[in-house]
């Protein structure tokens, strides 16, 4: 067994962030945005973005000889939607397939134990 | 360990008749599926599932039933780069406003005719159940099918949302062309 990695998937609906860490998550060993891929910014959040970001990280990891790792998946949670954005599964489906081990997948969602107030106001958001 | 917790109304589907849906979600992902008839709480435990990913969609699965599909329709999240949205409609309208119940009945239309087209020409799968709009489909679907929501959530006229799809449908035949 190689050594082992955190990659961390911040999947919105408007981006889809990914930033590999040692297990300690203090030391960031590669990182890779959709926005760094594509030109369009409504691309960002786009499966084929999320692909293309995992290359680069895919990359580094090879150079740092890093073969497993742990994924945490996480949508912007808190006061803001709780489902991943279109990235998410890209990135993992894309992530085995360049052959990296997967050892295991979480949720790291923030949920609130009630906390600040939702925007958009008393009159709900007028789009 | 994942929970989730689904309406009391969608517990009966979420099980089946002799518990077939519950047993072919289990075997479809691996998973081990346990309902709390009472409270709703639907936990589903990923430890036998030899797969990463798959329990996350057997998840949304659950959701999806408890947002108002077919347990039919709800399979399709197993096919890869097909996943859930679920939009709160509660979000877009003023709080305690009948406004809800309004954007709900455009939503569906006279007879289900609106959701009805959404659904076919943007072959994504739509419900609507209490305040929550839910839709499944790929991407190029979802975005589709997400933006004429939206369009009626503006309060648009339904003959424009209807042109505004009939519009996408190159798209929706490009991104097949692609896929194969």
């Amino acid at each position: 067994m190689g050594k082992l990695g955190v990659v961390n998937i911040f999947a919105s609906q408007n981006n889809t962030i990914i930033t590999v860490t040692d297990i300690t998550g203090a030391e960031t060993l590669a990182k890779a945005s959709g926005g760094m891929v594509v030109k369009a910014d409504r691309d960002e959040s786009s499966p084929y973005a999320a692909m293309k970001a995992i290359d680069i990280i895919v990359e580094k990891l090879r150079e740092k000889e890093i073969t497993d790792v742990v994924i945490k998946i996480r949508a912007p949670g808190g006061a803001k939607g709780h489902n991943p954005g279109p990235g998410a599964q890209a990135a993992v489906r894309a992530l085995a397939r360049a052959g990296i081990k997967i050892s295991r997948i979480e949720d790291a969602t923030p949920i609130p134990h009630d906390g600040t107030k939702k925007k958009g106001g008393k009159r709900g958001r007028r789009v | 360990m994942i929970t989730v917790r689904i309406p009391q109304d969608r517990i009966g589907v979420l099980i089946g008749k002799n518990g077939e849906i519950k047993s072919q979600i289990e075997k479809i992902s691996g998973v081990k599926v346990e309902i709390d008839s009472v409270t709703g709480d639907v936990t589903i435990d990923e430890s036998s599932s030899r797969d990463y990913e798959i329990p996350l969609r057997a998840r949304d699965v659950v959701r999806a039933i408890g947002r108002g599909f077919s347990a039919e329709k709800a399979f399709r999240i197993f096919d890869t780069g097909v996943y859930l949205e679920i939009l709160d409609l509660k979000d877009y309208t003023a709080k305690n406003s009948k406004r809800v119940k309004t954007v709900r009945a455009r939503l569906i239309g006279t007879k289900g005719k609106t959701r009805k087209l959404i659904e076919e020409l943007s072959e994504a799968y739509i419900s609507i159940y209490g305040n929550t709009v839910s839709i499944i489909g790929d991407y190029v679907q979802m975005e589709i099918a997400r933006e004429s929501v939206m369009m009626i959530l503006r309060g648009n006229q339904h003959g424009t949302v209807y042109k505004y799809l009939e519009r996408k449908r190159k798209d929706i035949r490009l991104a097949m062309l692609d896929s194969v």
